[in-house]
């Protein structure tokens, strides 16, 4: 971690922490933006934007090794909670089309599967 | 406007990819390798995937891939707009009922005994899902089912990625088990979709079929997935409140959304929302054709009345 820069103040690990942390900060959003936009699909019309009160500085993870096998991971003490919020009101859900009924030879079929 | 299509089986249900006035190649490959990168991503039955990972992590926070983040957000966002009726933490419920493999490989009469006590689910407030840093963690006792909501965003992302190699003119539906994405330009007369109980039932002139332009439709029924465990008749269909099969006067549910997934959360919870459904669907402005158990059909939103067959005069 950076605690070196908080308790000695050398100017010089000060700017490499700031540098440090806004690469952290464009990485973050380049990932948020990716999620963003595999959310703008979903969402009863499009009216689920969601909002997350990620904790950014827990790093405890148990990643996947490339085995496809998790490792140990220490036990969280503090979490990410998730909040999906819907942003609009039902009113603001987009009108859909009803279908039309067809005497015409189906493409495909929906049913329970 | 000529309609190419191809039809296999993957993660397995039914795949369809319908292409109008296109070559179909392209589009065929972008909707194989999507729904592949999302079974190794969340597959419930494949003891490599990150989703089997994540359940046997429990309490542990555990790094995923910006793929099966996606499909848990997604599930989070049907589960707070369903009020928890459709909810990722059915995984273990599921499981205790019998469903803990491909459904092909359920004996059709399983005679182990049912859990001796049902429960309702844990509730998606038990995923911590942080979409910043790509981790998850479930609370202890927890296990992940995306089956439905996940289903549902394959076919979204992959009549996307199908539209994004058509030229534009071109129209493309992709279905996976009955759920249903159109985009582009439709055929005309629109795409026609027949109504039935099981997606897999053949396509036959007099059953009712509706066309749609855009959008998505997808069905949700009780009367596909089912089999018998200790001499009880249970489906895939589980009701979070109780950790059941569930019950309720709906046997089948179609919607019509923008979107799959909308389609998908809303057909799922119509169901489980019973005699409250039609309400709360119109609230929604969302189309839906209801089945009750005795057959008799209630329109909602718009949807239109099935065309009645005139009955052949005796000769």
């Amino acid at each position: 971690m950076r605690n070196d820069a908080v308790e000695r103040p050398d100017p010089l690990r000060k700017r490499i922490s700031q540098r440090d942390q806004a690469i952290a900060r464009v990485s973050r959003i380049t990932t948020a933006t990716a999620v963003a936009g595999a959310m703008a699909t979903v969402g009863f019309g499009g009216l689920a934007a969601v909002t997350y009160s990620g904790d950014l500085t827990n790093t405890d993870t148990t990643p996947i090794t490339s085995d496809g096998q998790s490792t140990d991971g220490a036990e969280v003490t503090s979490q990410a909670t998730p909040v999906p919020t819907l942003s609009t009101t039902r009113s603001g859900t987009p009108t859909v089309r009803p279908p039309t009924t067809t005497r015409t030879r189906s493409h495909v079929s929906s049913g329970g599967s | 406007m000529a309609v190419r299509s191809e039809s296999w089986r993957q993660i397995g249900t039914r795949v369809d990819v319908l292409v109008s006035d296109s070559e179909l190649q392209h589009a065929v490959e972008a909707v194989h390798s999507t729904i592949a990168s999302a079974d190794h991503a969340y597959s419930r039955f494949r003891d490599d995937s990150e989703l089997s990972i994540v359940n046997r992590s429990p309490g542990r926070r555990v790094a995923i891939s910006p793929t099966l983040t996606s499909a848990i957000n997604t599930a989070l966002v049907a589960a707070n707009a369903t009020n928890g009726l459709v909810d990722p933490s059915v995984g273990r419920a599921v499981r205790l009922i019998g469903y803990d493999r491909d459904f092909r490989s359920l004996p059709a009469d399983d005679t182990r005994p049912l859990p001796m006590r049902f429960e309702s689910v844990p509730g998606w407030q038990a995923i911590h899902l942080d979409t910043h840093a790509l981790t998850v963690r479930v609370a202890n006792g927890v296990e992940l089912d995306l089956d439905s909501t996940g289903k549902a965003l394959i076919v979204d992302e992959a009549a996307r990625a199908a539209a994004a190699v058509l030229p534009a003119t071109a129209g493309v539906l992709v279905s996976i088990g009955g759920d249903i994405k159109v985009l582009g330009r439709p055929p005309r007369g629109g795409w026609r979709i027949q109504l039935s109980e099981n997606c897999d039932a053949p396509s036959r002139r007099g059953n009712p079929t509706v066309s749609i332009r855009d959008g998505a439709l997808a069905t949700s029924s009780t009367t596909v997935r089912r089999w018998r465990r200790n001499g009880h008749i249970v489906h895939h269909l589980i009701d979070p409140r109780t950790g059941q099969s569930c019950g309720g006067p709906w046997r089948t549910a179609t919607v019509v959304a923008a979107d799959c997934v909308t389609a998908n959360a809303a057909a799922t919870a119509a169901i489980l929302l019973g005699t409250a459904a039609p309400g709360w669907l119109s609230a929604r402005s969302l189309p839906a054709r209801l089945v009750a158990n005795d057959g008799t059909i209630t329109y909602v939103n718009g949807w239109p009345m099935d065309i009645q067959e005139p009955t052949p005069r005796a000769a």
